[in-house]
């Protein structure tokens, strides 16, 4: 095996377990500091800046659990997932299943949704960008039978369920959320996050809408995806012509 | 390309520029302070779309810009990764940057990212193999890029190349350029206990395309200093005299106010940008004289 190669595997081996370091500890210098302090510099750095970006990605998460419990479950995160690509973009997405079976959060059964509704936030933020389809853009196509048509969402959609409220524990503890008591009895929460401009919105739908627009996401036709005749169908087309909802890009 | 999204290749002048963040968008946009480029971490750029490219591209139509990488990995024993040479390649061809640079350095092992910039041991073999990656970045992306000298906390017993040989032997070998970092130059002079000057008139000068300064943080073990190359502090007086030396033997070079943690306004960095300038200005003048 390479040299290079083999130093390197050391380093990772002495980064992520400490009880490993001294194949490492044997290939650096002492030069007045001991090796085992060299190797914390960067162990520190490591999973600092990287606990820095999961705080970035799950703040809601942190507000909940408080900023030092956070920092030693990111710990325990990263060991179990480190980040498999340098675009750390795409780092974190394995918060809510790591949180399923992380004994320490076992009494808030809510934690794991609220990571995937910020993971979902995530995603839709650096989504790709599309023109959103307005109601005038769909009167000069001409379409005749509604029923017929499919929509296209845009690009940044995301859906998230949970048999929780986290829909409003997330409202209620963002950045700029206002305190508010919530009852884990209150009900599930049908989410649609979406980016149709630059800001990213958390959509409570009903179950119905939530429904209806995941059909829709599916490739259905509005008739096929209609099928709570409650549901206000008319009224959530014309919304979702006005909000973005949809992608300009014919399905 | 977008047509709404005009932009020349323009190069890089041999001004003061500052690292872009994202808490000063606005006041770039709104202010239009008078820099010569902004510099991005490429990384921060690789999604599909949102709000970072929004405000990259309307900064990027009114001023010249340098792509830095912190992802490539170029002494990774294992090769360049092909997904990150694509997802830098699809933001070099979206921004067309003025530079694009990376560091002499490792931060992947068997695929995992430590998200840190890791020394090399200084080995014909490591020499080899930081050949072979900057060869295979460079051809991936079309262009010749800019390698940057690291800021480091060990060295090894295996390295027996002086780094500023290493720089100037891979950069002979691969045909890049070199990033000097000045700041680094003076952490990793005091924490290993070389000469900087020596190590400046050994970086050969006729290949650095760019310069940075940053600020460090200083630490104690049991006596013996220790730097930190945290970005997150002003750039201090001795870095400012190597900067001023490392000119004379480069002449002008564009040169980046790095700022990474405890980001000051936007003003603070403007007026290190500032300082820059009148070094440059100091030996442009030398220069024509």
């Amino acid at each position: 095996m390479s040299m290079l190669l083999e130093s390197q595997r050391a380093f990772l081996g002495a980064i992520f377990s400490p009880a490993a370091a001294d194949a490492a500890a044997a290939l650096i210098r002492h030069d007045g500091i001991a090796q085992a302090d060299r190797l914390q510099i960067y162990r520190n750095n490591t999973f600092i800046l990287l606990t820095e970006a999961l705080a970035d990605t799950f703040p809601v998460v942190k507000r909940l659990v408080g900023g030092e419990f956070f920092d030693a479950m990111a710990k325990e995160f990263i060991v179990a997932y480190p980040p498999m690509s340098p675009s750390l973009l795409e780092y974190g997405g394995h918060m809510a299943v790591f949180m399923e079976t992380f004994a320490p959060v076992s009494g808030l059964p809510y934690l794991p949704d609220v990571a995937r509704l910020e993971w979902a936030w995530t995603k839709a933020y650096h989504a790709a960008d599309a023109e959103p389809l307005t109601a005038a853009t769909l009167a000069d196509r001409g379409s005749s039978d509604l029923g017929e048509l499919r929509f296209r969402l845009h690009p940044s959609a995301r859906f998230v369920t949970s048999d929780f409220p986290v829909g409003r524990i997330w409202e209620a503890n963002s950045a700029d959320g206002e305190p508010e008591a919530i009852s884990l009895d209150d009900g599930p929460s049908h989410i649609l996050v979406i980016r149709p401009e630059a800001e990213v919105q958390v959509r409570l739908l009903s179950p119905a809408a939530f429904e209806f627009f995941l059909s829709l996401a599916g490739g259905a036709t509005v008739a096929e995806a209609f099928s709570d005749p409650d549901f206000d169908l008319q009224n959530a087309l014309a919304v979702a012509l006005t909000d973005g909802t949809f992608s300009r890009n014919p399905a | 390309m977008n047509d709404k999204f005009k932009i020349s290749l323009d190069p890089i002048p041999a001004r003061a520029g500052v690292g872009l963040k994202a808490m000063h968008y606005r006041d770039v946009l709104d202010g239009h302070p008078d820099l010569g480029f902004f510099e991005v971490h490429t990384e921060n750029y690789m999604g599909a779309g949102g709000p970072p490219h929004r405000y990259l591209e309307a900064i990027r139509r009114d001023y010249p810009l340098s792509m830095h990488g912190i992802g490539l990995s170029l002494g990774s024993a294992g090769g360049i990764d092909a997904e990150h040479l694509a997802r830098t390649k699809a933001a070099v061809d979206r921004y067309q940057p003025g530079l694009v640079s990376e560091h002499l350095s490792f931060s992947v092992v068997d695929a995992t990212f430590l998200n840190d910039l890791v020394p090399l041991p200084y080995t014909e073999e490591t020499l080899a193999i930081v050949t072979d990656n900057i060869s295979r970045v460079q051809d991936g992306l079309g262009r010749t890029i800019l390698l940057e000298n690291p800021s480091s906390y060990l060295s090894y017993h295996a390295s027996h190349i002086p780094e500023p040989e290493f720089l100037a032997a891979a950069a002979e070998r691969s045909g890049c350029g070199i990033l000097l970092d000045v700041n680094n130059v003076y952490v990793s002079a005091v924490n290993h206990g070389f000469d900087a000057i020596a190590y400046l008139d050994a970086v050969p000068a006729n290949r650095v395309g760019e310069i940075h300064l940053a600020g460090h943080h200083v630490t104690d073990y049991e006596g013996q200093t220790l730097l930190i190359d945290d970005h997150g502090a002003p750039i201090i007086d001795a870095v400012w005299r190597l900067y001023s030396y490392a000119l004379s033997l480069t002449g002008p070079v564009p040169t980046l106010i790095e700022r990474d943690s405890n980001i000051p306004p936007l003003a603070d960095l403007m007026d290190e940008a500032a300082m820059a300038d009148r070094f440059l200005e100091e030996v442009a003048h030398v220069d024509a004289a």
